[in-house]
């Protein structure tokens, strides 16, 4: 069975948490940081790392706001985001498809 | 990366979508209210019609009754959005859906009924029933899609029971408006309040 070409993967979102943060904001027009966490069954620190990393890639944007004198931070897939989780499932199914 | 982690991977991807995407955009909280607050507004109703009550007493219990049904979901809205944990586009569209339905129900109630002289509820059931098979189908709630079917079947019942082919029950005594009332608690207040428990099991399962 012939290997796939690993680099047409797009590396940003090939990684388990980082894909399904993507994947559940697809699911979801808005997702605050704590549902992001109970779903993606990830710690603080580890969640806030790939985040911000999908923040710099500009696959996701981040609003920050008070609520109760609580900092609250709600994430959201940007049309860049949403091209690239699309491309990326576009090439594991053709991946599929082809062998 | 083979065909195998490929599949897996997809699977992942369908999962965690899946898994998200049961999140309950509503828990029955305003079908529970305004169902409840408007039978009882079309009972009164009745009541004051079988009493010979004339005058701005109709309009101030209408005026009362929709105006505390509104002030109720505008509170309970922006208090949910502030601290909501996540937010979809089906609840977006189920916001807007039933503001658009309410606007159009208000201009039924206060201007379209006393303009043309008719009673607005067979009106109102064919708008609802709009609503609710709407809903029905951004909740996948098949109670709902039968409240919606109900709600059409209603809608022709109370046309033909304000025309002038329709025996009366009694003279004073608005059929259309008894059978809205007695709708409204069978096809909005009962589901909403399954919708509530549904809601519910799905929060305490996380």
């Amino acid at each position: 069975m012939a290997d796939y070409d690993h680099t047409l993967l797009d590396d940003v979102i090939h990684s388990r948490i980082r894909l399904a943060i993507m994947a559940v904001l697809i699911a979801v027009d808005q997702a605050e940081f704590t549902f992001l966490k109970e779903k993606v069954n990830a710690t603080d620190g580890n969640l806030s790392v790939h985040l911000k990393k999908l923040d710099e890639a500009g696959y996701v944007s981040v609003q920050k706001r008070f609520v109760d004198r609580k900092p609250l931070s709600s994430y959201r897939l940007t049309a860049r985001g949403r091209r690239a989780f699309e491309s990326y499932v576009e090439r594991l199914e053709s991946l599929i498809g082809k062998q | 990366m083979d065909r195998i982690d490929a599949q897996q991977e997809l699977a992942f991807i369908r999962k965690v979508i899946q898994d998200s995407r049961r999140v309950a955009v509503d828990n029955g909280v305003d079908y529970i209210v305004w169902g409840v607050l408007v039978s009882l507004g079309m009972f009164a109703t009745i009541g004051l019609e079988l009493l010979r009550v004339t005058g701005a007493a109709y309009l101030l219990l209408w005026i009362a009754v929709m105006g505390g049904g509104w002030v109720f979901s505008l509170v309970r809205h922006l208090r949910e959005r502030s601290t909501e944990r996540v937010r979809t586009m089906a609840g977006a569209i189920l916001n807007a859906l039933w503001l658009a339905c309410g606007i159009v129900i208000m201009i039924l109630i206060f201007i379209g009924g006393p303009m043309l002289r008719q009673s607005p509820s067979p009106a109102i059931a064919a708008v609802l029933g709009i609503g609710f098979l709407v809903s029905g189908v951004l909740l996948d709630f098949v109670y709902f899609k039968v409240s919606a079917a109900c709600w059409w079947a209603g809608s022709a019942a109370m046309f033909y029971l304000e025309s002038p082919w329709a025996r009366p029950v009694h003279p004073r005594l608005h059929a259309d408006m008894l059978l809205f009332a007695v709708m409204m608690i069978l096809f909005q207040v009962v589901p909403g309040i399954i919708l509530y428990r549904r809601w519910r099991n799905e929060v305490a399962g996380g």
